[in-house]
C-alpha cells in the first residue's frame, strides 16, 4: 500500500474576530491571516501517520506522500512532513486563486496518483475557506475509485487491506477494504499533526521538497468538470445576538419567553 | 500535638459555615495543582499532597479569620483567585493545607473616571474591570494573555505585567493602592494617593509577594483613556535577534513608548506568523495614546527602523489580526488540553529579563544548550515583549515530545531541565530569572543566587510578617 | 447494540435509498428551474430524514443502495431524467455528496453542497452555501441550468406543494452483495449518548444560582424539562454539582439547539463553552450580567423560581422540545 496525502493551506479564520464582508462584496480578504493546515486534512495527515505505525509495528512499510496544490505557504508543512518521513512532499504551483475551482484541484491530485502510481488518497472533507466539498467526490469520479466519506478513524490490517470507521446519519460503520480507494476524513478526534523533533527535522528534513509547476493545463482532465460556478458575490453569515430583554418580575411575560424560545428552536436541526 | 485534619475541616465550617468550605474530593485535587502540572492532572495523576479543603473567603473579615486560625495552629494557607498561574505558585506541597480562594468576592467597588481609578475586590476578573473601564471609553492599559481567566487579586500577588506594558508598565505601575490581610489576621490598607514620600512605598510588599506573605482582597488601579482609532501596528522581518534587540534598544533609548515592542525567533516567529515570516526574525510595534503622539511615536520607530538598513516591513492588516487574537482564553486552554492529549506533545514558556548588552547572550547560550542537552524536543525559540530603558526581557518558548514516560516524569525529564538550562545562563550572565510569572514553587530552589547578599532582606521581611511560615510554603522561598 | 454484517448477508431493508422525484403539475412544468426533487434516505433518524415531504401511502422510486454504498449513479441518473426534475435536493453527509457529484455528472448538471438558500430571480436560481469557516454566504448563479443540490443540515427545504407532484416509479433491487474492494463490513448503530458535548437542550447553572440546594433543584428542573445539566466552573469548585457536569474549558464544550443560563455571569470560561449554542436564553437577577451581551432572550429575575414555574406550566407536555419535527 502507498498512500498520498493530499493538503491545502487556509487562512486561520479562528483569527477573524469580526465580520469578514461588508454588505453585498465580491471579494473576501484573507490576506492578513495566517495560512494554517486545513482542519481536515491536518486531520487526515495524523490519521495517515498512525496508519503508518500500525503498519511500522507489524512490520510492514506503509510509504507515504504529500502533496498541496498552491502557493509556497505550503513549503513550511512540507518540509514537517519530510522531517515526519515521508517519502515526497510535493507542491503542485500555481498562481491561479483555486479557492473555488475543486474542479482543478481535483484534475490536478487525480493526475498527481495517477503519475505516482498510489493506491490510497487520503485528504479531508472539504476545505475551511472554499468548503465545495467536491474535490473528494470529483478525484473519486476521476479515478474510478470508490469514495469512502466522513472517515474518523484508520487501522492496518494487512499490506492490502486497512479497516475504515466512518460516519453514517444513523451510526458508525467499519469497513475493511481492498485499496485502491478515496478517504474523506472529516471532523476526527485526534485533529491535530504531531511535531517531529529537532533531530528528525536534521536527520530526515533536510531532504528537498518539489515543487511542480502546473499552470498549464493538464491534458488528461477527462471526468472533471467544472460542477460549481464561480461565487458571484458574499455576504456576512455572522449572526450577532443581541438579547431580547424581559423583566422577570412580570412571570407571564418571562415564562412566555421562556415558551418562544423552547418552540422556535425545537424544530429546525444543529 | 498538631491538628488534624477532620479538625481543620470542622473548625472552618464553624467559622464560616459549610457552604463556604469544601471537601469534595475532585475539587480538592484540582487544587492541589496548577498549570505547571496540567499535564499530571490531563491525565488524572496528582502527586502532591491533597488539601483539607478549598475555604471562600466572602470577605476581608473571612481572610482574617481564616489566617488568624491557620497561623495559631501552622497550617499552611495557598491564597488564590483565577488559577491561571503557570509556576507552580497553587501548588499544595505540605499535608492538610488550607486553599483560601478569594474568587467569591468579585465586585467591582468603583470606577472613577475623575481620579481616573477603577477599584475591585481580589476576585474581580481583569476582563470585567476591563470591560466595565471600556464602557466609559477608559482602559485599564493592563492585557496579560491570562485575561480572559485572571483576577484582581492574584495579579498584583504575583506582579503581573500585560503586552501594553512598554507605555503602561507592569501591574507595580499600575496599582494605587490595595487591601491585604496579613497570617495573623491583620488588615491593612494602603490609601490611594498619586505618589507620597512618606517611607518606603510598602505597596511592594503586596505586589508580587505571591501569597507567601500576605492575601490581597483588595486592588485599586490606574485607568488610561481608551483611544483605539489612534493604534498605529507596526511590523518587520529581519534575519537576526541581535539586529532586533539592536532596534528595540534604539526605540528605548530615543525615548519612544509604543504600547507593544517585540521581538520573535524564527521558531517562535514562524508559530505565530505563519503567513509572512518565511524563517525570518519578527519585529512588532504598536503606538496607542493621544492620536499626535501615536503619529510621533510611529514615525520615529519607521525611521529607526529604515535607518537600520536590514528590516523588511509588513503589512500593518497582518500585525493588526495579529494584535485582536493576543489573549489565551477558556477557548484556546480547552484547545491546548485536546492537542496535548492527541499529540502528545506539550509547550511551555520560560520568562527572564536583563539589560541589553547580555540579552542576546543568554538568548543564544540558553538555547544552544536547550537544543543540545534536551531529548525529544520540537521548538526552542523565544521572543522579547516587553523593553525597558535599561534592558528588555526573552520569553522562552519550549515544546517537546513526550516519549517513554509517566505523566509526572514529564517534569523530571523535560521540564525542569530546561528551566534549569534558562535560569542558571541568565543568573550568571547577571540578568533575573524571573519577569513575570513569578517564582513560583520551580524557581525557588534559585531565589538565593537570584538575590545575593539582598536574600537577608527578603528573608526578613518572610520572618517579620510570617514568622509561623504558614504562608504558602515553598513559594519564593523554598521548602526548608 | 451491535448489528454486525458481513459479506454474505443483505444489508438492511430500511436503509435503501429512496429518492423521491417530484415535479410540479404541467403548468409549471415548462417553468425550468422549480425545485423538483428530493432525494434521501428512508429509516434515517431525523437529523438526516428531514427532508421528507410524502407519506408512506405516495407512490416513491427506490433506487437500490445499502449503507456501505451508495446507490448505483446510472439508476439514479436514469430516474431523474424520467421525472423531468431540473434541481435536486439531497441530504448533506460526505455519502450523499459522493452521489451528488456522481449524478451531476451523468446529467451534466451543476453540483453544490452545504446549500443553505435558493432564491429565484428573472434569470435564474441563486443559491447561497456557507463559506470561510462558515463566517461568509457565498452566492452562486445557476441560470436555469439542472443542478443537484446538497442542503445544509439545519435548513428547512423550500416548501413544496405535494398536490400537485407527479412522480416516477422504479422498483426497488437491493444489491446482493458487498462491492468487490470491500473485504467485511461492521455497522454499529449510533445509541443514545448522555454525554453534554452531545446534548441538544441543556440547562447550564452558574454561581448565580446561590447554594448547593438551589443548584439540586436546578438539577430536577432540568430532569423535569428534558434537559441536560451542566454547570459553570464556580459551580463545580464550590462542590455544588459533581465535576463531570463542568462545561468550558477543562469540561465540555457545548453546541445545543437550545442553552438556558440559570444565575451565569457570564465568565468567558463558560461563555466560550456555549458560543455554539442556536439558542442561548439568559436568567439573572443582575440586569448588567455579561451574559446579557451573548444571549437571545434575557430575562431578569430569578433563574430558580421561573424555571420551576416553567417546569410546572410544561408539565402537560413530556415531549422533549424538538421531538415534534419528525
Amino acid at each position: 500500500m502507498d498512500a498520498l496525502l493530499a493538503f491545502k493551506m487556509v487562512p486561520d479564520l479562528d483569527l477573524v474576530t469580526g465580520e469578514m464582508v461588508e454588505g453585498e462584496s465580491t471579494a473576501v480578504d484573507t490576506g492578513y491571516l495566517r495560512p494554517i493546515i486545513n482542519p481536515d486534512d491536518e486531520g487526515a495527515l495524523e490519521l495517515a501517520l498512525q496508519l503508518r505505525d500500525q503498519a511500522e509495528a507489524a512490520g510492514a512499510t506503509l510509504p507515504l506522500s504529500a502533496v498541496s496544490v498552491g502557493g509556497p505557504a505550503a513549503d513550511r508543512v512540507l518540509k514537517t512532513l519530510m522531517a515526519l518521513r515521508f517519502a515526497r512532499a510535493m507542491r503542485l504551483a500555481t498562481a491561479e486563486d483555486l479557492t473555488f475551482r475543486p474542479d482543478m484541484v481535483a484534475r490536478d491530485l487525480a493526475d498527481r496518483v495517477r503519475q505516482g502510481g498510489h493506491r490510497l488518497l487520503i485528504l479531508g472533507r472539504q476545505s475551511s475557506d472554499g468548503a465545495s466539498g467536491l474535490v473528494p467526490p470529483l478525484v473519486a469520479a476521476s479515478l474510478g475509485w470508490p469514495l469512502i466519506a466522513d472517515v474518523i478513524d484508520l487501522s492496518y490490517r494487512t499490506d492490502a487491506a486497512l479497516m475504515v470507521t466512518c460516519r453514517r446519519p444513523d451510526g458508525v460503520l467499519r469497513l475493511t477494504l481492498r485499496p485502491p480507494a478515496v478517504l474523506a476524513i472529516a471532523d476526527v478526534a485526534a485533529s491535530y499533526l504531531r511535531s517531529p523533533t529537532l533531530k528528525d527535522r536534521m536527520t530526515h528534513g533536510k531532504r528537498p521538497i518539489e515543487v511542480i509547476d502546473v499552470a498549464e493545463p493538464v491534458a488528461n482532465n477527462a471526468g472533471i468538470a467544472p460542477l460549481q460556478p464561480l461565487p458571484i458575490g458574499y455576504s456576512s453569515s455572522v449572526e450577532r445576538r443581541s438579547a431580547v430583554m424581559v423583566d422577570g418580575s412580570d412571570v407571564a411575560a418571562a415564562l412566555s419567553a421562556l415558551s418562544a424560545a423552547w418552540r422556535g428552536r425545537g424544530r429546525a436541526g444543529p | 500535638m498538631p491538628i488534624t485534619r477532620t479538625e481543620i475541616v470542622e473548625r472552618l465550617i464553624a467559622m464560616l459555615g459549610p457552604d463556604q468550605v469544601v471537601t469534595d474530593a475532585d475539587v480538592l485535587k484540582l487544587s492541589s495543582v496548577d498549570r505547571f502540572r496540567r499535564y499530571e492532572e490531563l491525565n488524572g495523576v496528582f502527586m502532591l499532597p491533597i488539601p483539607a479543603a478549598v475555604v471562600y473567603a466572602e470577605s476581608a473579615a473571612d481572610v482574617s479569620a481564616v489566617l488568624a486560625f491557620a497561623n495559631d495552629n501552622r497550617i499552611n494557607v495557598v491564597p488564590r483567585t483565577g488559577r491561571s498561574a503557570t509556576e507552580g505558585g497553587l501548588e499544595t506541597v505540605v499535608e492538610n493545607s488550607i486553599v483560601l480562594d478569594g474568587s467569591r468576592m468579585n465586585r467591582i467597588l468603583k470606577i472613577d473616571p475623575y481620579n481616573m481609578l477603577a477599584t475591585a475586590e481580589c476576585g474581580a476578573p481583569l476582563q470585567a474591570v476591563e470591560d466595565a473601564a471600556r464602557a466609559l471609553g477608559l482602559t485599564t492599559g493592563h492585557s496579560p494573555q491570562s485575561k480572559p481567566l485572571a483576577q484582581m487579586g492574584g495579579l498584583v500577588a504575583t506582579r503581573s505585567i500585560g503586552q501594553f506594558s512598554t507605555l503602561y508598565g507592569g501591574i507595580e505601575d499600575m496599582l494605587i493602592g490595595l487591601e491585604a490581610v496579613f497570617p495573623n489576621g491583620q488588615i491593612c490598607r494602603i490609601k490611594n494617593v498619586p505618589r507620597r514620600a512618606a517611607g518606603p512605598d510598602i505597596r511592594h510588599i503586596a505586589i508580587g509577594n505571591e501569597g507567601a506573605l500576605c492575601f490581597i482582597t483588595e486592588a485599586t488601579v490606574k485607568l488610561f483613556k481608551f483611544q483605539p482609532e489612534n493604534h498605529v501596528f507596526l511590523g518587520y522581518t529581519l534575519d537576526s535577534m541581535k539586529d532586533g534587540f539592536e532596534i528595540l534598544r534604539q526605540v528605548m533609548v530615543d525615548g519612544y513608548r509604543p504600547s507593544v515592542a517585540r521581538l520573535y525567533d524564527p521558531e517562535d516567529g514562524a508559530y505565530h506568523f505563519s503567513s509572512f515570516a518565511d524563517g525570518k526574525c519578527v519585529l512588532i510595534f504598536v503606538a496607542e495614546g493621544p492620536a499626535a503622539i501615536t503619529k510621533a511615536t510611529a514615525e520615529a520607530i519607521e525611521a529607526i527602523v529604515a535607518a537600520s538598513g536590514v528590516c523588511k516591513a509588513v503589512e500593518r492588516k497582518v500585525i493588526k489580526s495579529w494584535f485582536d487574537n493576543l489573549n489565551w482564553g477558556p477557548e484556546k486552554v480547552a484547545e491546548e488540553r485536546v492537542e496535548i492529549m492527541t499529540t502528545h506533545n506539550i509547550g511551555n514558556t520560560t520568562e527572564i529579563s536583563a539589560t541589553w548588552d547580555v540579552i542576546n547572550d543568554i538568548y543564544e547560550r540558553a538555547s544552544a544548550r536547550i537544543r543540545a542537552e534536551i531529548p525529544d524536543m520540537t521548538l526552542v525559540g523565544g521572543h522579547s515583549s516587553h523593553s525597558y530603558l535599561n534592558g528588555t526581557n526573552l520569553y522562552f518558548v519550549h515544546y517537546y515530545n513526550l516519549v517513554d514516560i509517566k505523566p509526572e516524569e514529564e517534569i523530571v525529564k523535560y521540564h525542569h531541565p530546561i528551566k534549569k538550562i534558562i535560569v542558571e545562563e541568565t543568573i550568571r550572565a547577571g540578568g533575573s530569572m524571573c519577569h513575570h510569572h513569578g517564582v513560583g514553587k520551580h524557581r525557588a530552589p534559585w531565589i538565593k543566587d537570584e538575590y545575593g547578599s539582598s536574600y537577608y532582606m527578603l528573608e526578613t521581611l518572610k520572618r517579620a510578617f510570617d514568622p509561623n511560615g504558614i504562608m504558602n510554603i515553598g513559594t519564593i522561598i523554598p521548602k526548608a | 447494540m451491535t448489528s454486525a454484517m458481513t459479506s454474505t448477508e443483505m444489508p438492511p431493508a430500511d436503509v435503501r435509498y429512496v429518492a423521491l422525484l417530484a415535479r410540479r403539475g404541467a403548468a409549471a412544468a415548462e417553468r425550468m428551474g422549480e425545485i423538483a426533487g428530493i432525494v434521501q434516505r428512508a429509516g434515517m433518524p431525523p437529523a438526516a430524514g428531514r427532508f421528507v415531504l410524502f407519506g408512506d401511502d405516495v407512490p416513491a422510486l427506490s433506487v437500490p443502495a445499502s449503507r456501505f454504498a451508495e446507490p448505483d449513479p446510472d439508476v439514479l441518473a436514469r430516474a431523474v431524467r424520467q421525472s423531468g426534475a431540473a434541481l435536486i435536493l439531497m441530504p448533506d453527509d460526505g455519502w450523499a455528496r459522493a452521489s451528488a457529484v456522481a449524478l451531476a455528472l451523468r446529467l451534466g448538471a451543476l453540483c453544490l453542497t452545504g446549500v443553505t438558500a435558493l432564491e429565484r430571480r428573472p434569470d435564474g436560481w441563486i443559491v447561497h452555501r456557507r463559506s470561510h469557516g462558515g463566517r461568509v454566504d457565498a452566492h452562486f448563479a445557476l441560470g436555469w441550468r439542472p443542478a443537484v443540490l446538497t442542503v445544509a443540515r439545519g435548513v428547512e427545504p423550500a416548501a413544496v406543494d405535494a398536490s400537485t407532484i407527479a412522480l416516477a416509479t422504479l422498483p426497488a433491487e437491493p444489491p446482493t452483495a458487498l462491492p468487490e474492494w470491500l473485504e467485511a463490513a461492521h455497522f454499529e448503530p449510533a445509541t443514545a449518548s448522555a454525554g453534554l458535548e452531545q446534548a441538544d437542550y441543556v440547562l447550564v447553572a452558574g454561581r448565580g444560582a446561590g447554594s448547593r440546594v438551589n443548584v439540586a433543584r436546578l438539577a430536577v428542573v432540568a430532569d423535569r424539562l428534558g434537559l441536560a445539566f451542566a454547570v459553570s466552573r464556580p459551580v463545580a469548585m464550590n462542590a455544588w454539582a459533581p465535576m463531570h457536569r463542568l462545561a468550558g474549558v477543562s469540561g465540555a464544550m457545548l453546541k445545543p439547539r437550545l442553552a438556558i443560563l440559570a444565575g451565569v455571569s457570564g465568565a468567558p470560561a463558560l461563555m466560550a463553552a456555549v458560543a455554539r449554542s442556536r439558542t442561548i436564553v439568559a436568567i439573572n437577577t443582575d440586569p448588567d450580567a455579561p451574559v446579557f451581551r451573548a444571549a437571545d432572550v434575557g430575562i431578569v429575575g430569578d433563574c430558580l423560581s421561573l424555571l420551576e414555574a416553567f417546569a410546572e406550566s410544561r408539565q402537560t407536555e413530556v415531549v422533549p422540545p424538538g421531538s415534534n419535527s419528525a
